[in-house]
């Protein structure tokens, strides 16, 4: 493989592995989206 | 072919390649079938000329020429095709764009220093926070802010053979409506200006900015809608991280809807770590223009930033006053976005920095800088990972029930006689689009006038609408009116009860005489008056004249793009034989 495709294909690697290593992470600490749901009597532009 | 040569070659495409893929994981699960309903983006499965595209529902009109944009695209492609299309695209832009102007930074660029400008541009709390809130406008505004200070400066130093290749840019920039054509004159205005202003190129791009805005800029300023002194505070930048308002724009955030905010920004170790490299990339981008020329350039940033923070401080309420008092300020107050220049210098000053840190011999080189250019370019993605993969899910799309469709097609066939939509509120969380929040769909599906509500709910309270029918219909709801006779006092003659949605839609008992169109899961359609004359459908002078403008200006423009094209496939042949092409 070519230096400049295995440097592009390492760098791709990387964002991804970095990305999944990341992602667990925060997973563990955000909360779940679309908490309020169907009740809602007013749906307000700034909740999630 | 030589190996140096292909090598070379596949040097110079990893940043395309790049810059087209990473946004497709940025959006993964929103480029699937269907559409994406989220916030403000609300996209009809069927491409239909409603008065909401055409900038006909309220006194001053807000998504124009961009959904007429989306609707033309969506007759060739289809309406999900071209949703994915521009949400791709708009990336894809935004990443070419600060290639491009990284590589007026420093002209020698290597190739990965500038895969690290390309994550920088497409993966930051600007794109992710706009993104959530829906306004690909905005994110329009945002990509062709680099490729205008590239060509302003052009024009500047006189490189450009005149303003046209400018002006026509910043025509077509306005295609997103006020939110990217701001950014668009935030870009190009500072550096035409400074330090001395160059007047013809400067009046040429007011004039193709005033052309373009035509179609909604006419309708708002002979409506002059009041605009709401509740709306400029509630609008005004709010920090997504701890370290303050300030700083939380200086790294891209502060959206000041805390409902885009990523939970990440909340950590002080990932937003500081995000913030530092910003900071380290401005500074880098500035010493880089301050030996190109070019510190003009960094005017539109540096006034954007200030724009944005006198938001925040509103001092004597002097930023409640431009916005709510000057004719079309209030195009700015949503300040946030006017820290666009920012984001693009910080992305592309990445590249400088990372390539400085890689330098053979330099002094961080000699201290493993390679390792630390790596992690400085990966940055942006380690410190914000739930833009990955559609943020998370919360960019999906999902399939419009086929029931929904079917009435706001009998609808648009029906003759004309305006709909009441019901329930009552603008934003909807529809079942079948995972109960997130959205606009309600109905304004544009339907061809005919929908009366809906249009104040803003917040959680702090209500920023009033506009369009006095509709504040009259939320009275008489408040007063306990039943809905069916307040939107018939307003003259409509068919209503749209929407369910499976939150709000719940109220229980309409379908009064004598009228008729029962559709009767589904999702809706409820009722011609309230059946066999009533047709109602003309006026269309304000205004709105003729704003759209004629918008027009001409685009054709225009349109002509002086392609006459450059031509010319420059052109001189192609000649010019790049035997070269590398490179962004």
């Amino acid at each position: 493989m070519s230096t400049p495709v295995a440097g592009f294909t390492a760098f791709i690697a990387g964002l991804i592995i970095a990305l999944l290593a990341v992602i667990g992470g925060v997973k563990a600490v955000a909360g779940g989206q679309n908490a309020a749901a169907k009740s809602d009597t007013v749906v307000s532009y700034d909740v999630k | 072919m030589t190996t140096g040569r292909a090598s070379a070659r596949l040097r110079a495409a990893a940043p395309h390649l790049l810059g087209l893929l990473l946004p497709l994981l940025v959006l993964g699960p929103a480029l699937g079938r269907g559409v994406v309903l989220s916030y403000d983006l609300a996209w009809s499965p069927d491409p239909r000329w409603t008065p909401v595209a055409l900038g006909l529902s309220t006194p001053a009109p807000r998504a124009v020429p961009s959904d007429a944009v989306g609707i033309l695209l969506g007759h060739v492609v289809g309406a999900g095709p071209a949703q994915a299309l521009l949400l791709w695209g708009v990336l894809v832009l935004a990443a070419t764009g600060a290639v491009r102007l990284s590589r007026l930074l420093r002209a020698d660029l290597p190739w990965w220093a500038a895969c690290a400008v390309v994550v920088a541009a497409v993966w930051n709390p600007f794109v992710l926070e706009r993104l959530v809130v829906g306004q690909w406008t905005a994110l329009l505004g945002y990509a062709v802010v680099p490729h205008l200070l590239v060509l302003a400066r052009r024009v500047r130093v006189g490189e450009a053979r005149g303003s046209a290749g400018l002006m026509a840019a910043v025509a077509c920039s306005g295609v997103g409506g006020a939110n990217s054509l701001v950014l668009a004159v935030l870009a190009v205005g500072p550096v035409l200006l400074l330090p001395r202003p160059a007047w013809r190129p400067l009046a040429g791009v007011v004039a193709a900015a005033l052309g373009v805005a035509g179609a909604w800029a006419v309708p708002a300023l002979v409506a002059s809608p009041p605009s709401s002194a509740v709306g400029a505070a509630a609008f005004a930048p709010r920090p997504d991280t701890p370290l303050g308002t300030v700083l939380s724009l200086v790294a891209g955030g502060g959206f000041w809807n805390p409902a885009t905010h990523p939970a990440e920004r909340g950590s002080v170790l990932l937003a500081g770590v995000a913030l530092v490299v910003v900071v380290l990339s401005l500074g880098t981008a500035a010493r880089a223009l301050a030996r190109l020329d070019g510190l003009r350039l960094l005017a539109p940033a540096a006034l954007g930033l200030a724009l944005a923070v006198l938001a925040v401080l509103d001092p004597a309420g002097l930023w409640t006053g431009i916005v709510t008092s000057v004719p079309g300020g209030g195009v700015l107050r949503d300040a946030q976005k006017l820290v666009a220049p920012l984001v693009v210098l910080a992305a592309s000053g990445v590249g400088v920095l990372v390539a400085g840190l890689r330098r053979p011999g330099g002094a961080a080189a000699r201290v493993g800088g390679g390792a630390l250019a790596t992690v400085v370019a990966l940055v942006p993605v380690l410190t914000l990972p739930s833009l990955a993969w559609g943020v998370g899910g919360r960019l999906t799309a999902v399939e419009v029930p086929a029931d929904l469709r079917a009435a706001a097609t009998l609808l648009s066939a029906a003759p004309e006689g305006g709909v009441g939509l019901l329930p009552w509120s603008q934003y909807r969380r529809y079942a079948w689009n995972g109960n997130r929040v959205s606009l309600s769909l109905v304004p544009r599906m339907v061809d005919q006038r929908v009366l809906a509500d249009d104040a803003l709910p917040l959680r702090s309270g209500r920023v009033p609408g506009e369009d006095p029918a509709a504040a009259r219909v939320g009275r008489a709801l408040a007063a306990g009116v039943d809905p069916l006779v307040a939107l018939r006092r307003e003259g409509v003659r068919y209503v749209l009860v929407e369910r499976r949605v939150a709000p719940p839609a109220p229980d309409v008992v379908p009064p004598a005489g009228s008729r029962v169109l559709a009767d589904t899961a999702d809706a409820l359609v009722l011609d309230l008056t059946p066999g009533a004359a047709p109602v003309q459908r006026v269309t304000p002078v205004a709105s003729v004249v704003g759209w004629a403008l918008t027009a001409l200006t685009l054709l225009a423009a349109l002509g002086v793009l392609a006459r450059t094209g031509i010319r420059a496939a052109r001189r192609l042949p000649e010019e790049h034989r035997g070269s590398v092409t490179r962004w």
